[in-house]
């Protein structure tokens, strides 16, 4: 797994524990709305990783050889 | 019970964001083929800002090996978490002034972050001249001062019912909303005072970012644009506009018309030259504040 596909998978399961965590817990609306915005930007990252192409780099760092 | 209205405040929260998020993103839109049509283009439509952030989403992303991770990946993130909670902060809780001034400082660190955390040259000058256009934070702190002694107030809510009994605040002081107009020129794109961004430097502390990270803080300038003139309207011209939806969207039209209107026909300044002229509106703005605080 590269690493950015790795740090999107993290921050999925960051973004759906917190979500799951406001869900259950949360028991002011104030906290539940700063809470959703703590938690949101995980969640449109990870869910961006995901519906990213496969890279086609061989090593890490390098972008893909697109010819001469 | 938690569990259901839990449920229902997180669906209302990405509502608002959303809503944000679309209309900001269009006002970018409409301000950009504002300045293609003044200089003779015709410009791309009015969509096309969503279109971008859509498109940059699905974009494949590098982790640069200069970058510093994982702030490289957090800033990007911490950018929508800041508008995101100015957004509730100000339109929905109505609550302190002093927070969103707070958020707006956090942006800052963005900006550093993002330019000095990818290592590239360019990133790098970006993060440097966001430190220099702090300068156009400082008439912020001289308004929330002026306003403060005006309402005695510094809560969004009592500062609207006070424009509800006494009018709007833009006509009592003229000098503390052409200050924060100021600070909106300075955040709208192609703007004379946009030396964070100047083409000199690519992209400035962008340059590094692509991809679904470009795409995330073009999300989070979306709900920034939406939010800043929210408050301008709110804090300036007061409930009778800001508290209606339909209004507020023309208010915001309006500005977006205004504000493209100055950065079609300025030139970006110098560095030096910006960071002078924000200077000398944040001291006419103290000079009015000491005035008030003597009077």
């Amino acid at each position: 797994m590269t690493p950015e596909k790795k740090s999107g998978v993290i921050s999925l399961i960051i973004g759906l524990m917190g979500f799951v965590f406001l869900i259950i817990y949360s028991k002011s609306v104030f906290l539940t709305y700063m809470g959703t915005a703590l938690f949101t930007p995980f969640m449109i990252y990870g869910l961006g990783m995901l519906l990213n192409p496969n890279t086609r780099r061989k090593e890490e760092g390098q972008i893909p050889f697109r010819g001469w | 019970m938690y569990v259901v209205s839990s449920i229902s405040s997180i669906i209302d929260a990405l509502s608002y964001a959303l809503y944000a998020f679309l209309i900001g993103g269009l006002l970018l839109g409409f301000h950009r083929k504002i300045i293609a049509r003044i200089q003779g283009r015709p410009g791309p439509p009015i969509i096309q800002y969503l279109i971008h952030t859509f498109k940059f989403y699905i974009k494949e992303i590098t982790f640069p090996i200069t970058a510093g991770n994982p702030l490289y990946l957090f800033v990007a993130l911490m950018d929508v978490m800041v508008w995101m909670s100015a957004l509730f902060i100000g339109m929905v809780f109505e609550s302190s002034l002093l927070i969103l001034v707070g958020l707006y400082v956090l942006q800052k660190i963005v900006e550093h972050g993002c330019g000095l955390s990818s290592g590239s040259p360019y990133g790098k000058l970006g993060g440097v001249r966001s430190v220099f256009s702090a300068a156009a934070e400082v008439p912020l702190f001289a308004v929330v001062g002026i306003i403060y002694i005006l309402t005695n107030s510094l809560m969004i809510g009592d500062i609207l019912n006070y424009q509800a009994i006494n009018g709007p605040i833009m006509f009592k002081l003229p000098l503390a909303t052409f200050a924060f107009f100021i600070l909106l020129v300075s955040k709208a794109p192609y703007s004379p005072f946009g030396i964070v961004k100047d083409k000199c430097i690519v992209s400035g502390y962008l340059t590094e970012h692509y991809g679904t990270l470009e795409s995330i803080i073009m999300i989070s300038d979306a709900i920034a644009w939406f939010v800043l003139l929210w408050l301008f309207i709110a804090l300036f011209i007061g409930p009778a506009i800001a508290l209606n939806p339909i209004l507020t969207l023309i208010g915001m039209v309006a500005l977006t018309i205004i504000i493209s209107l100055i950065c079609a026909i300025t030139p970006l300044l110098t560095p030096n030259h910006s960071v002078m002229l924000q200077i000398l509106i944040a001291s006419l703005t103290i000079v009015d504040l000491l005035y008030r605080v003597v009077h």
